[in-house]
């Protein structure tokens, strides 16, 4: 065990924030979360910058645009990012965080030539096309069909709470590939969101924006060579993609994190030189919200140095996912407290320009619910960590 | 000693359920969270307004013989809880109180100016001189603060203003049912009165908001407990999951504890108010009852308990409701995030639960 950073990662960290201080000072403010069109070019520009600067996809595989260095060296990349308020993923997400690293983890040599370049260069953007109506914490019952007809699939049925799905250009889709089998049924294919018989219609959440969409297929042909993995072997996939979108997938919100506590201090301090005292309470909680992040960035070290032997994070995720959503609400919920009526009141217009902490507790509540429920996190950790009885 | 409302009581929150029913559905609520515009208020908010005010909400106390309702704070209680039921926005407990400063026997004579208020008018009542913020702006007369300028509840004062003559500009909401806007200069008030009013319309408020917690606590529990027989994963209704039934359970646990304590602070305040009009002996032993730890009454300590553990419960169940709810409960179209807001918006009101848990506390000490 060792916590320090070597020689070439220090150096990495230090090129990187004189590169940083060098280009954020021109980024403009983000369009917001209602105009999905600007926010698009708005997210996709920095992913561009950041690939003609050397800086996509700091350990993805050189050959296919990214920057061939260690999951150590992206953790400094998100620290640094976060720390000086670069744009955020935002639309990049999916692409970045668990579609690309699925294709790298499983994908052909054409799939990952084909596909993984226009992400680090915020060409193309990625949803993911999982869960349907009724198949939501029982993802592996999943009934939108795909029967194999020459060399394409013809794809029909409705997915539902696609982030992203409005704008994407490609789709990570589970579709069922034989009606006999459960999880031995599924497969993973690649989708353009632009073929013929995809019906995309938004939904609004409850922040306000339209951050996630039904999309229905119907009669929609995708062709073979877009299956990644095995057909009939795509829950073995999506396995992979969840320990991504579970593991590492939060590390730059989990930074964040830290951030808005420093500020909740500081608002906190504000409002007791206004009234004589600092509540003892309430420092005592700001404590223990710090242990829990500086404990959480100690776990997501670990993870990573984990995941460093085998390329793919392992059920660890679910923890860190399960432990990060409760530390992060109680620090919202905390915001709430110290702002008092305050609190009545998001700063912007909506949520994307509005990352006040009023908007972010209200944000909190997809962390218990997006990318597989506490209750269902709880039941892997149980199950798969600790092997206690289904 | 009786807590359990009698069967005319039940009849009364009959009553206001079926105004509910047809002012305050789902449907209305939603229309009213996409545009709370004054256009869309007078179309959807006034007629339940109105059908409230027919229904004596806003002299339910007041005496009959002053042309009231002559009902006491239980009955309030009930149907405040029933409001709450209901997410019933808007300043209708601000008005209330308003209305017990023009009409209650207890407070008459605390104001010169009671022209000031009527029934035709709504108010909203802010925590401190010092407000900037004030909700549901463009429904509302005047705006009233009940200040007691050394945090503690002695020695407070009314202060108030008319709205025509704010600067406000709008803000987005936390809670869509609840629009704000902020004053962009100091308010000027203009001082009603000193004392006693309103440190009881302070009580009164707290227990009324109290009571509309725990209804919002209950209207969240039973739809989360309806959507958890209903919806299935894994051939089962979700319910069937111990990880969902222990949500809900600890719900219910929460709005019964909840409960119980408003309806004995509900108790309180009418023994308090009612049974010791003009008499300063009666109101001696009510002074004297707050330092003997075992006796029926301690109002003050009662109400900082139903606060507390109402507010707990109303965030609570908000937030397990969305929950069960899963990804349809991260929706805006779905009613499981009113509940929630909600909650979070009159959570300071009266008081938060941290100034009533530090009272609590500092009482035991002392
Ligand atoms: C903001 C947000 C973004 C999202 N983005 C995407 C996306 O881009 N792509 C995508 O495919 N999906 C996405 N999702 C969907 C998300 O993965 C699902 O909402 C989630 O898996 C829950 O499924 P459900 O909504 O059907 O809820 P349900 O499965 O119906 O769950 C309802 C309740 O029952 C509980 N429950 C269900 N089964 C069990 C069990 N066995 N044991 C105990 N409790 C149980 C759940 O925990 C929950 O509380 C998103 C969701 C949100 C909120």
């Amino acid at each position: 065990m060792d916590i320090n950073y070597s020689e070439t990662e220090i150096e990495f960290r230090d090129k990187l924030i004189s590169w940083l201080d060098e280009v954020l000072p021109e980024i403009t403010e983000s369009p917001g979360n209602l105009n999905r069109v600007a926010l698009r070019e708005y997210d996709t520009a920095w992913q561009k910058k950041l690939f003609e600067a050397g800086y996509a996809g700091v350990n993805w595989p050189k050959e296919y645009g990214g920057q061939g260095l260690s999951p150590t060296e992206q953790l400094i990349f998100l620290e640094e990012t976060t720390r000086r308020g670069a744009p955020y993923v935002g639309m990049n997400f999916v692409g970045l965080l668990h579609a690309g690293p699925t294709i790298i983890a499983c994908g052909s040599d054409e799939q990952k030539a084909k596909y993984l370049p226009p992400i680090l260069s915020g060409y193309n953007i990625w949803c993911q096309g999982f869960s349907e109506p009724n198949a939501g914490s029982d993802l592996a019952s999943l009934s939108t069909k795909a029967h194999r007809d020459g060399d394409v699939y013809v794809v029909n049925g409705q997915k539902i709470w696609t982030s992203y799905g409005d704008t994407a250009d490609y789709c990570e889709l589970l579709v069922r590939t034989n009606p006999d089998e459960k999880h031995a049924g599924i497969s993973w294919l690649i989708c353009p969101m632009n073929l013929s018989g995809i019906d995309i219609r938004p939904i609004k959440s409850l922040t306000g924006s339209t951050e996630f969409c039904e999309v229905f297929f119907e009669d929609v042909k995708i062709p073979v060579e877009n299956l990644v993995g095995e057909e009939n072997a795509g829950w073995k996939v999506a396995m992979v993609t969840f320990s991504f979108e579970r593991g590492t997938a939060f590390i730059s919100e989990q930074i964040g994190a830290f951030y808005q506590l420093e500020e909740l201090a500081r608002l906190a301090n504000e409002l007791a030189a206004e009234s004589g005292t600092l509540d003892a309470g309430i420092k005592r909680e700001i404590g223990e919200l710090r242990a829990a992040f500086l404990a959480l960035w100690a776990l997501t070290k670990r993870n990573v140095s984990q995941a460093e032997k085998t390329g793919v994070p392992g059920p660890g995720g679910s923890v860190f996912k399960l432990y990060f959503g409760q530390v992060k609400k109680s620090m919202c919920d905390l915001a709430l407290r110290i702002l008092g009526e305050q609190a009545l009141y998001r700063e912007g217009k909506d949520e994307a320009t509005s990352l006040d902490l009023v908007t972010q507790r209200i944000y909190t509540l997809s962390l218990s619910i997006a990318a597989g429920t506490s209750q269902i996190q709880r039941n892997i950790i149980g199950e798969r960590i600790l092997g206690l009885p289904k | 000693m009786n807590l359990d409302p009698t069967d005319e009581q039940l009849a009364l929150v009959d009553s206001v359920r079926a105004v509910c029913a047809d002012y305050f559905s789902s449907e209305k609520l939603h229309q009213l969270a996409n545009d709370f515009s004054p256009e869309i208020a007078k179309e959807i908010y006034e007629p339940g307004w109105n059908a409230l005010l027919e229904l004596g909400l806003f002299s339910l106390v007041t005496a009959e013989d002053k042309g009231g309702v002559g009902l006491g704070f239980c009955e309030a209680a009930l149907v405040f809880e029933e409001l709450g039921r209901n997410i019933v926005p808007g300043p209708v407990l601000s008005t209330f109180l308003c209305g017990l400063l023009s009409k209650d026997d207890i407070l008459n004579g605390a104001i010169d100016d009671i022209a000031l208020f009527d029934d035709s008018r709504k108010y909203e009542i802010v925590a401190s001189i010092d407000s900037t913020a004030i909700s549901n702006p463009d429904l509302v007369d005047a705006v009233l603060v009940l200040d007691s300028p050394s945090s503690s509840l002695d020695n407070a004062s009314i202060y108030y203003c008319e709205t025509s003559g704010l600067k406000l500009t709008s803000q987005l909401p936390l809670d869509p049912l609840t629009p704000v806007a902020l004053a962009e200069e100091k308010i000027n008030w203009k001082k009603l009165a000193d004392g006693e009013a309103a440190l009881y319309l302070k009580k009164v408020g707290c227990v009324l908001t109290a009571a509309y917690q725990t209804g919002l606590a209950e209207g969240a529990l039973n739809l989360a407990v309806d959507y958890a027989k209903q919806r299935e994963q894994f051939n089962t209704p979700i319910g069937s999951f111990q990880a969902v039934k222990h949500i809900c359970a600890d719900m219910l646990t929460l709005v019964e504890v909840a409960r119980a304590a408003v309806y004995v602070s509900a108790v309180g305040l009418d023994e308090e108010c009612f049974d010791s009009v003009g008499s300063e002996a009666s109101k001696t032993t009510a002074d004297n009852k707050s330092n003997t730890s075992f006796s029926a009454i301690n109002l003050d300590d009662d109400l900082s308990a139903a606060k507390v553990m109402a507010g707990k419960a109303a965030e609570f169940c908000g937030e397990g409701c969305v929950q069960v709810h899963g990804g349809m409960g991260y929706t805006w179209e779905a009613d499981p995030h009113l509940y929630l807001k909600r909650a979070w918006s009159i959570s300071h009101r009266y008081g938060s639960a941290g100034y009533h848990s530090t009272s609590l506390a500092e009482t035991l000490a002392n």
